[in-house]
């Protein structure tokens, strides 16, 4: 007997091999195509999760200044000349208190009003010789709002010096911000979607060109198309999945470093870590949708293609 | 009845000149013969087109009653589940063993390894690999390669075996052996077709010989 043979083999023939599996892939791995379409891939799927946690900080920041600015109003009594600052300010909270609607009105003390100011015009004296607003803060009953526009109107009518602020300039313009950001971080999944499948294509091609004289023997043998997808497949699900896991893992892992590196992102994060399924950190398990797509578009893709190279090439 | 069935059919490799010219000829169902011609007539390429790997330029092939030409790709691998090739450079697949190797056109069908392991078994004894059966082909001998080639062929009881040079690489008992093999699957109704050029092999068995010379074939008498 030939000694390499002996190395695979038994040398008995007395005795069946016992370790017959049979189990073997047919299509041996190309490995280096899968390396490749892996480390390309996991970059996506990272990318992806920064997208997408960015869009959710975003949208939760905006959330929570909108509901916020919402819940409060600001009456302005202008200290033009000629105006009775104090005496239109008592009638003006007044006329707040009277309007169903509102629970509360606040008069700003002066001091606190300059102290607003102040990061703007500076400590001068020169504070002290400008007409300063006086500033009632409003606070809104949200179960049954008042009518703002009834209550612009009778201001207007009867404290000239008055105006209502309701800050929905500031609010709509945040909505449309949020738009935008959303609008923004769906074209860049889009992309990250279409370049990881054209990743994908590639990777099939090359493994299947690697393996070229394996599927003749194979399709010589009678297998069919679907024979040979199905033996490819799995290696590009497994791929897909692997690379998705490690893009969402190291993604996490920034968001972790990031909401410790700044406490204005840690609210978010922490909510993650101690509360995964409390309402402000649902909307974080999108980012476990990640590695779902990118099996989903491994597979599809490298379905799509594996049929289309099996007909170009035989 | 007919199981191959050449007409007119020309073959040339891309703008090469023509290797097979006007080929006309008929296999019986149930035949035994022999094709031969020098190296380079055109024997592998005759096979490859049997085993539709291969499309002739012109002419019409007649396969199991179906024009070949006209069938859709969807059809071709129903076709090819009914030939067995053997290639005249084995094409083992080196990852596999030989146990798997054998077994392939089996699990291509879609056959569990539970029901088809003993018919392995057996048929790898009878070509002498039993004891091979979880070796890898880079460490089997060419006359060793061959015999798990012909096993592969016949493993799934083809209609029609295809067998290019099967004998090329073993000593003259082992040929007789395996000729014999091919004896005992034509008289269960498999149709053979072995080229070679053996004249050896031609002399010892009387069966119909299929001359190809000059891109034609002439049935020797
Ligand atoms: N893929 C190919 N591309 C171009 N020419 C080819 C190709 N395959 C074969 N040929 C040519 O076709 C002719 C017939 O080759 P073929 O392999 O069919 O001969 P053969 O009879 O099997 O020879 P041998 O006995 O040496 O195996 C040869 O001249 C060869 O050069
Ligand atoms: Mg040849």
């Amino acid at each position: 007997m030939r000694p390499q043979a002996a190395a695979g083999s038994r040398p008995s023939s007395a005795t069946r091999p016992a370790l017959v599996t049979g189990r073997a892939k047919v299509i041996p791995e190309a490995t280096a195509p899968h390396m490749t379409l892996m480390t390309a891939m996991a970059a996506m799927c990272y990318l992806a999760v920064l997208a997408i946690g960015a869009l959710l900080m975003t949208s939760a920041a905006v959330n929570s200044w909108t509901s916020q600015v919402a819940s409060e109003v600001t009456v302005q009594i202008s200290g033009a000349d000629g105006v009775d600052v104090d005496g239109d300010t008592a009638r003006a909270a007044r006329i707040l208190r009277d309007t169903p609607g509102i629970s509360g009105a606040t008069v700003v003390p002066a001091a606190e009003a300059r102290r607003l100011l102040e990061p703007w015009l500076g400590k001068s004296a020169i504070l002290d010789d400008l007409p300063i607003p006086q500033l009632i803060n409003v606070s809104i009953d949200k179960a049954s709002p008042p009518d703002l526009e009834g209550l612009r109107a009778r201001l207007a009518a009867e404290v000239p010096s008055a105006t209502l602020d309701t800050h929905r300039r500031w609010q709509a313009e945040l909505i449309s911000m949020a738009g935008t950001l959303t609008w923004l971080a769906i074209a860049v999944l889009s992309l990250i979607a279409s370049a990881a499948a054209v990743l994908v294509v590639y990777a099939t091609r090359a493994a299947m060109e690697a393996n070229r004289e394996v599927l003749e023997v194979l399709y010589l043998a009678g297998a069919r198309d679907s024979f040979i997808s199905r033996e490819v497949l799995w290696r590009f699900c497994l791929t897909g999945l692997k690379a998705g896991l490690i893009g969402a893992l190291l993604g996490f892992i920034t968001f972790i470093l990031l909401g410790f590196g700044s406490g204005r992102l840690a609210g978010p994060v922490k909510d993650f870590l101690y509360d995964p399924l409390g309402a402000s950190s649902t909307s974080y398990l999108a980012i476990l949708a990640v590695p779902v797509v990118a099996t989903v578009i491994s597979l599809i893709t490298a379905r799509l293609s594996i049929s289309r190279v099996l007909k170009a090439m035989f | 009845m007919s199981i191959v069935r050449f007409e007119n059919v020309g073959l040339r490799y891309g703008s090469g000149p023509e290797v097979l010219k006007d080929l006309n000829l008929t296999l019986e169902t149930g035949s035994f013969s022999f094709l031969t011609g020098a190296s380079g007539a055109g024997k592998t390429s005759l096979m490859r087109m049997l085993l539709l790997a291969l499309k002739p330029t012109r002419g019409m092939i007649t396969l199991f009653g179906e024009n070949v030409g006209a069938l859709p790709r969807s059809r071709l691998p129903d076709l090819r589940r009914r030939i067995g090739v053997v290639f005249q450079e084995f094409r083992l697949l080196d990852h596999l063993t030989t146990f798997e190797n054998v077994a392939l056109p089996l699990r291509i069908r879609g056959a569990k390894l539970n029901d088809y392991r003993d018919n392995v078994m057996e048929l790898l004894d009878w070509v002498g690999l039993d004891h091979h059966a979880n070796a890898y082909p880079p460490v089997l001998s060419g006359g060793e390669k061959q015999r798990a080639a012909i096993a592969r062929a016949v493993v799934s009881s083809p209609e029609l075996l295809l067998a290019d040079e099967p004998t090329g690489n073993v000593d003259p008992a082992l040929a007789l052996r395996l000729m014999k093999l091919f004896r005992q699957l034509n008289q269960f109704g498999t149709t053979v077709l072995i080229a070679t050029h053996d004249t050896h092999l031609l002399e010892t068995f009387d069966v119909p010989v299929l001359q190809l010379a000059d891109g034609r074939t002439e049935w020797l008498p």
